[in-house]
């Protein structure tokens, strides 16, 4: 009996085994994964699409190159850094996946099954996006293809989908088609974050100023691939004026004035996470799933956070002396000469009277922040004789006269800089951005969430004004220039002082490391004027123990001196392109 | 009671689908049934006792001998005189005698009552058994290239960490160690080369971070299944097969043994880091080298004198955080025994390590138990029951390897360890990273690991009573492992004395707040396996096995992760903030399917056949796609046994020549690339102050993903001369795979904004030979068994699926079919620059016409003549990290009471390329590695119009350095090359009679030692471990002892 029960044990166990090989059990299914349909029902599915697809715009915010060391702004901290201006590589962003992207929610939101109200308001949004990712592209490189409907390789089409460039022209031209159509669809007010029709036109000011700017002073090459027509550049002025004034007139933003004191209004101008009325598009950050590390990366050395970052964008003193006098006089300091300096008993007293906005932007010797002050001596002068040191651990014993570790009282440079490390090469530290409320133990990686402005209001009005100077609409320029200066609090312009030249000057200071003046420099072709074979200059503030004041003295910052090479106007495709579309040119020189 | 026998089918179905609580229900139910019938059984049988008496062939009294009833596990082992006796049953017809290197023996019965044997000297290793797929075979009957290691060949290196023990005792294995820190666990492995095997323990699929974790005690064999031998393990074979077999219990006494060992061990190839003197010099060179002015140099030739002569302090990181030496103890307990009806093995392990911190914050407890019980619970069913359990627990200051970097580098020599020296105030260092502080727990925090494993493993084994041969098994096994990490990062300041107001400044304040951070990781799998097995043997000399398996295996992986941030310092959750934050991700399920067969077939043992085949598959891939079939064969023709062969050469003892054939495959494809839609969630935006998820874009979908092929060919031959006298076996083998993963290179264009999926498309090959000679001997008291291996193995790409690079030279080095594959590229380095003329008119490298060098800088060869170095000017100049070559030696030698063990290991044809900190001093201005003292500097280091003096290494530079001294190139490139004796033992095991006085059954004592030499070229970084920076191997001195009861 117990062995013919077993013998059952046997079978059944087996039997089971054979039994059980079924195909079924490996069919797994995956936790992570949704079906179209899925997302097409959904107006939560399709908000967590647009969010992906807003995430992927290039906004060249924070986490992008610290593309201010690429002009005459600032240079980086690393003294011995050879300050080659990129080689046509630098800022690479071919986003025909983003557009593949974006394309596919086009065709297939009208399907969607949900409300008309959102419907339109999605393709609003999805048609800005759509454009943002091409403007990103036509800044760089020119003319690329335009792929307005998601492709698919079935096997056989592969020459279908080898397609050549469209020229610069048609890309912009697209680019308006796309923001115009944004701008009926969107609505007048969104959430934060969300593109609203006045996002639409301020971008379609820039582009179209951009367009204009590559007609007046770019060249055809190509065969219009790069380059637009001279005569063309009228009417892409006329599209930036008119897109700007449609912002303007609509009376929705205005220029942020919280602050009575200018120099303050203007720093906390970027650090406002409520409503910012100056603000058209922001990407907001929100710790800890979305952040940044501007802190850790730009704060001085003296007031670093816990690792091993600082100053990587030192502020040149060209660029502290674009910013004017108050009286509209020019911004050269007043320093004396080697022989006969000045002296100031209060260091920051040098820059008393300067453009506000300059002592917002850049944090100057000597001045405070976040209750500290920002120590930048050079060195020290005793009894007429200069004493310098590489490092701040470096003591000076002023009773004996000499440097001494051990007795000395006095530090010869300061903690923030100049010298060797992560410390400023030009004598200032940058200020804009920096989050002045936040704990230096924070200042650490992924750590700051203050927004980026991607479009402000004080863009649109100089966008405004250099259109109407290229137009010759000088009181209109003036009317919108005076707006940017009353509220920086400095004299305001007449007529006659309104020049071309006076309008991008006032673009470079206001909009100073928010990552225009590449750009700029690069659309109106002077980049290879201002920035090739140019010596970016420091401003060494020294102690004099006999006088008791600070004296300056300039130099050049850093051992060599920027290049700029003009290919360098257009970008260099990846050449892994070209190898697979024999249809697209490589752009020249590269 | 009977009837539980039959357990219903609904049962299985739900043990199959992962509910531990059913399984541990029967588990006791089948523990009832066991101590059932053991209590039945012994009574029903007739016994009478035998005596005897087992000696050599010169008469000495052996030891040790098994003594077996034939066919059954009754049985005992011989005394210290040779002498044995036990109670056999009435029926029993023949006895086993079997001892190793002895050639086994049968005696029939009878009707006698006491034997006396005579056992003669086998050639080695024929007679052994080896453990194959699914099965075990006579190491003599062999086909496939399979190799094993036995207990006895484990039982000395005494490293706590099961597969460094491995390392150069298995032809074809490849071991090195990447770390000496306790419970890391971080030791590569693989079969020649081919990549993570598979790892089967008693026939259930392990995990490999859980087979290093084996408890060495009750580990019976390893073998390694290294060619189409591996095939039945189908779609997960394609890098080999490891099999462990562990410890079962034994018929006789119940026998205890204890092994206990302590270790001190102290590390090893450790580069020195500059003294401040050191340092403040080469920061003196970097600056005057980097144009700075002499007066403004941070140190004055004042400050560097004092330096030197000890006037300023000078801070030995190294010294202050890290002990001399670092100890281990280890105990183990393990009770054997067992009747002819039930037979158990329990062991139980404890592991204290510590680590090298000076404060005590690193340290590996690990606490194992097994116990397993085989029981017959009829004369044809047998149960065996086996429960494995295993807690680690791992404590580790925040830093770990990465203080070692912090210490060569961040941690400047001229900075206190506290500021104005007041233990009360840590000094600010830069970055914050200060070496007392990221190893002290109560500073900065720790991480701690607990580690639970269970396996539990029910196997019956069933001999069909009516059909003569026929067996079935059915074995089912449910692992569970939780991992919890609890990671503690404590908020803690630093401070700057300013001496001029006697003020401490709290300049930096780290880990702001403190948090704890709880990672959760539950994995489970289910093994299911039935298993018929049919041997016969038919006209006498035709022996026919076959084997008809089928297998499933279920996994599930889990994990989850949540933080809190604090206020106070108390670390537990309850105390933190509401703002936890939880992510969850790793979610993972896994099926496998096998049906497997095997026929074997032999005659005479002289010509050998096997053939089989796996029926794998695998839910990584879509329907359709899913099942493979795998089949391979191998022969093997024992010349040896011949009569012609016999005659004209018989002092060859064995030849046999081999060959197999195997196709096999990997499923290590990630799952899921056959569907299209969208991943959720990937990325997140920030919209009206709130997280928002994204979608995540999963491109073109492969509906035809499916597992990539190998096939393996392996060609050997073993020879024996004269009964071990000299064994040699030589292998040539050959693996080349299909369908790896690739993307299709008629890649269309960017601008449509999808890759294709990847494809099964490309092709590799690997190919090598393993040599292995050996010999054994016995002269009068003197044993000696000494092995030498040497494995040979390279592989290339044989197809892969590519776009044409745009210029002649890329395509030409990127294309790399039909290449070696280790092969290093690099400038080729043809010297320091020698002056300034040398750099005036030597080819460009810094496109800034060399204005950025100077003398003593490296200089390359412009290979394509256009007057600059650039990247094409690259050219292969060395080989990969990975070696061709690995060799070991072996030898074990005893004389009476002594034993001695030693293991030398080797590696060759592989390359070290230099990284970071081992190319240059000062990197970000930190302090430096020694050896760049000897660097180009000038006469005067402050006035930089002096002479240069030549040096090993370029001068020194801040940051500027120019890049092209940091290239790869040979300079930075080294031989990595070495030998090491790995271990040697020398133990003593007292006389029998002395025991016998002490009342136990076995003593001995050893003494070994780890790392014990290594010669190598390289100087600053260990051969094996290649990494610049990380807690360094040790060399350990263990002290242990054996005793059985």
């Amino acid at each position: 009996m117990k062995n013919k029960l077993l013998y059952f044990l046997a079978v059944i166990s087996l039997g089971f085994s054979i039994n059980s090989c079924n195909d079924d059990r490996l069919d797994i299914q995956p936790l992570n994964i949704l079906t179209s349909d899925q997302v097409f029902a959904s107006e939560d599915a399709i908000t967590a699409y647009m969010v992906s697809l807003y995430n992927a715009m290039q906004t060249e915010d924070f986490t992008f190159n610290f593309l201010g060391n690429s002009t005459d702004e600032a240079i980086t901290k690393y003294t011995g850094q050879v300050q080659n201006i990129g080689d046509g590589t630098n800022t690479q962003w071919w986003g025909y996946g983003n557009i593949r992207n974006v394309n596919d929610l086009i065709a297939k939101l009208p399907d969607a099954k949900i409300g008309e109200i959102s419907k339109n308001q999605i393709m609003g949004e999805a048609k800005f996006i759509r454009a943002f990712y091409y403007f990103s592209m036509v800044k760089r490189y020119g003319g690329v293809p335009i792929i307005s409907e998601v492709q698919n390789f079935t096997g056989n089409n592969l020459e279908e989908l080898q397609v050549p460039r469209n020229t610069e022209q048609e890309v912009y031209d697209f680019i308006a088609a796309d923001l115009d159509e944004a701008a009926t669809l969107l609505p007048i007010t969104n959430v934060k974050g969300r593109a609203t029709r006045y996002a639409a036109l301020a971008l379609k000011s820039r582009a179209m100023l951009y367009a204009a700017s590559i007609a007046e002073y770019g060249s055809i090459q190509l065969d219009g691939i790069l380059g637009i027509p001279a005569s063309e550049a009228i009417n892409y002025w006329q599209a930036a004026f008119d897109a700007a004034d449609a912002v303007i007139v609509s009376g929705k933003h205005s220029l942020y004035q919280t602050y009575s004191d200018k120099a303050v209004n203007f720093q906390m101008l970027f650090l406002e996470r409520g409503t910012n009325p100056e603000a058209i598009f922001a990407k907001y950050f929100l710790y800890p799933d979305k952040t940044h590390s501007w802190d850790r990366d730009m704060l001085p050395q003296g007031i670093k956070g816990p690792y091993g970052y600082s100053s990587e964008m030192c502020p040149t003193l060209d660029l502290v002396e674009q910013y004017e006098y108050i009286d509209g006089s020019p911004g050269t300091l007043n320093i004396g000469t080697q022989s006969s300096p000045v002296f100031y008993n209060n260091a920051p007293d040098l820059f008393l009277n300067k453009d506000p906005r300059l002592l917002g932007s850049v944090i100057v010797p000597f001045s405070s922040f976040k209750g500290n002050i920002i120590d930048l001596q050079a060195g020290l002068y005793d009894l007429g004789v200069k004493v310098e040191a590489g490092d701040y651990t470096a003591l000076y014993n002023p009773v004996t006269h000499q440097p001494d570790m051990v007795n000395g009282t006095m530090h010869i440079v300061g903690k923030s800089g100049p010298g060797g490390g992560e410390r400023s090469q030009t004598g200032f530290c940058l200020k804009k951005y920096l989050d002045q409320d936040l704990d230096q133990s924070l200042c650490i990686t992924n750590r700051s969430t203050q927004p980026w402005i991607v479009m402000r209001y004080a863009e649109v009005l100089l966008n405004y004004a250099e259109a109407a100077v290229e137009l010759g609409k000088i009181p209109e320029a003036k009317d919108k220039i005076n707006m940017i200066r009353s509220r920086a609090g400095i004299v305001t312009l007449s007529d006659a002082d309104i020049t071309i030249d006076r309008v991008r000057h006032e673009r470079n200071v206001e909009l100073a490391f928010e990552n225009h003046r590449w750009w700029d420099y690069r659309r109106w072709r002077i980049s290879d004027q201002l920035l090739n074979n140019w010596w970016p200059r420091v401003l060494k503030p020294y102690y004099d123990i006999q006088q008791n004041a600070y004296r300056f003295e300039t130099g050049n910052a850093g051992r060599y001196s920027k290049t700029f090479d003009v290919k360098v106007y257009y970008e260099r495709i990846d050449p892994a392109e070209l190898t697979k579309n024999p249809e697209l040119v490589q752009n020249p020189l590269y | 009671m009977k009837n539980l026998y039959i357990l219903p089918r609904a049962t299985l179905c739900k043990v199959c689908s992962g509910k531990p609580l059913k399984i541990i229900k029967l588990i006791v139910l089948l523990l009832l049934l066991v101590s059932y019938n053991v209590y039945s059984g012994i009574s029903e049988q007739q016994q009478k006792r035998i005596t005897g008496v087992v000696t050599d062939i010169s008469g000495n009294p052996l030891p040790g001998v098994t003594v077996l009833v034939k066919g059954t596990s009754l049985g005992t082992t011989s005394g210290p005189d040779g002498k044995f006796q036990f109670e056999i049953s009435q029926d029993a017809k023949m006895l086993q005698f079997s001892f190793i290197g002895m050639k086994t023996q049968e005696i029939a019965i009878n009707d006698d009552t006491s034997f006396s044997v005579i056992m003669e000297e086998e050639s080695i290793g024929l007679e052994e058994v080896v453990v194959i797929g699914y099965g075990s075979t006579k190491k003599i009957t062999l086909t496939g290239a399979v190799t094993s290691v036995s207990t006895k060949d484990l039982k000395s290196s005494a490293s706590d960490n099961l597969s460094t023990r491995l390392a150069g005792k298995l032809p074809g294995l490849r071991v090195t160690q990447r770390t000496g820190e306790p419970g890391a666990f971080s030791t590569l492995y693989d079969i020649r080369g081919f990549g993570t095997p598979l790892i089967v323990v008693d026939g259930i699929v392990m995990d490999g971070s859980d087979f290093v974790r084996l408890d060495p005690h009750t580990i019976d064999q390893i073998s390694i299944l290294k060619d189409a031998s591996a095939a039945v393990y189908g779609v997960k074979a394609a890098n080999g097969v490891i099999l462990v077999t562990t410890k079962k219990g034994e018929i006789g006494k119940p026998k205890i043994v204890y092994s206990g060992s302590y270790t001190l061990s102290k590390y090893i190839n450790l580069p020195e880091q500059c003294n401040a003197y050191e340092f403040a010099t080469l920061l003196t060179q970097s600056e005057i080298n980097s144009g700075r002015s002499p007066t403004a140099t941070t140190y004055s030739p004042d400050d560097l004198q004092k330096f030197k002569d000890g006037t300023y302090p000078s801070t030995n990181w190294f010294e202050l955080v890290t002990r001399k030496y670092t100890t281990a103890q280890k105990n183990n307990i393990s009770i054997t025994g067992g009747s002819d009806r039930i037979k158990y093995f329990s062991s139980i392990s404890i592991l204290d390590e510590m680590g090298i911190w000076k404060s005590g914050d690193l340290t590996y407890n690990q606490y194992s138990a097994k116990t397993v019980v085989t029981g017959k619970i009829t004369d044809n069913l047998e149960a065996e029951i086996s429960l494995d359990g295993r807690l680690d627990k791992r404590h580790q200051a925040i830093g770990v390897s990465g203080v070692f970097e912090t210490m060569w580098m961040h941690s400047l020599p001229t900075i206190p360890v506290y500021a104005n020296n007041n233990p009360d105030y840590l000094s600010e260092t830069v970055d914050g990273l200060h070496p007392l502080a990221e190893t002290t727990s109560s500073i900065t925090g720790y991480t701690n690991t607990s580690n639970k494993a269970f396996q539990g493993t029910l196997t019956l084994n069933y001999k069909v009573p009516f059909v003569d041969g026929l067996q079935a098994k059915l074995m089912y096994g449910y692992y569970d492992r939780v991992e919890y990490t609890k990671r503690w990062s404590r908020k803690h300041k630093f401070y700057v004395y300013d001496k001029v107001n006697d003020i401490y400044n709290n300049t930096l304040t780290r880990n702001d707040p403190s948090t704890l951070y709880g990672t959760y990781s539950p994995f489970q799998r289910s093994s299911l396996l039935g298993q018929l097995t049919y041997n016969k043997v038919v006209l006498e000399n035709h022996n026919i096995k076959t084997t008809l398996v089928f297998e499933q295996r279920h996994d599930i992986n889990d994990n989850l992760q949540a933080s809190k941030q604090f206020s106070i310092d108390i670390d537990q959750f309850y105390a933190g903030l509401s703002n936890p934050t939880v992510t969850s991700s790793n979610i993972s399920e896994n099926e496998n399917q096998n049906v497997i067969g095997r026929l074997n077939y032999d005659y005479l043992s002289k010509y050998l056949f096997e053939f089989g085949f796996n029926y794998s598959g695998s839910s990584k891939f879509p329907k359709g796609k899913r099942w493979g079939f795998f089949p391979y064969t191998s022969a093997g023709w024992r010349i040896s046994e011949e009569e012609f062969f016999k005659s004209k050469l018989p002092f060859i003892t064995n030849l046999k020549i081999r060959g197999s054939w195997g196709k096999m495959g990997d499923d290590g494809a990630s799952t899921f690339q056959f569907l299209t839609g969208y991943n959720y969630p990937s990325g997140n935006y920030i919209i009206n102050d709130k997280t928002v998820s994204g979608l995540g874009f999963r491109g073109m979908p492969n509906q035809n993903i499916t597992w990539y092929t190998a096939t393996t060919k392996n060609i050997g031959i073993d020879v024996s001369i004269n009964n071990g006298l000299m064994n040699l076996q030589f292998d040539l083998f050959r693996r080349d795979r299909s369908g790896l993963l690739a993307t299709r290179a008629l890649t269309i264009p960017g601008t449509v904004g999808a890759n294709l999926p990847q494809e099964n498309l490309d092709e590799d090959m690997r190919r090598g030979f393993e040599l292995v000679l050996g010999q054994s001997r016995k002269i009068g008291e003197l044993y000696y068994d000494i092995s030498a291996n040497f494995t040979y193995t390279r592989s290339q790409k044989t197809y892969i699926e590519r776009t044409p690079d745009g210029n002649s030279y890329l395509d030409w080095r990127n294309n790399t079919t039909g290449r070696w594959d280790n092969i290093g590229w690099g400038y080729n380095y043809i010297g320091q620059f020698q002056s300034q003329e040398d750099l005036n008119t030597s080819p460009i490298q810094d496109s800034q016409g060399n204005r950025t060098l100077k003398p003593g800088d490296l200089k390359y060869e412009d290979v394509n003549k256009d007057g600059l170095i650039t990247s094409i000017d690259q050219i292969p100049i060395s080989r990969s990290t990975v070696p061709d070559i690995n060799f070991g030696f072996n030898g074990a030698v005893s004389y009476r009471q002594f034993d001695m063990t030693i293991l030398i290991q080797g590696a060759a044809n592989y390359n070290h390329t230099r990284q970071n900190y081992f190319k240059g001093p000062l990197p970000w201005n930190r302090n430096s590695l020694k050896i760049f003292m000897d660097n180009w500097h000038h006469e005067d280091i402050y006035d930089a119009t002096s002479p240069w003096i030549p040096g090993r290494f370029p001068s020194a530079a801040t940051r500027g350095t120019p890049p092209s001294n940091g290239w790869t190139s040979q300079f930075w490139t080294e031989d990595a090359k070495y030998v090491r004796l790995k271990s040697m033992e020398i133990g003593y095991t007292i006389n029998k009679t002395l025991a016998s006085k002490l009342h136990i059954q076995d003593l001995r004592i050893y003494l070994s030692g780890f790392n014990l030499l290594t010669l190598c070229e390289m100087k600053d970084v260990d051969p094996e471990l290649l990494l610049d920076v990380s807690y360094p191997l040790t060399r350990d001195i263990t002290f242990g002892a054996s005793i059985t009861f």
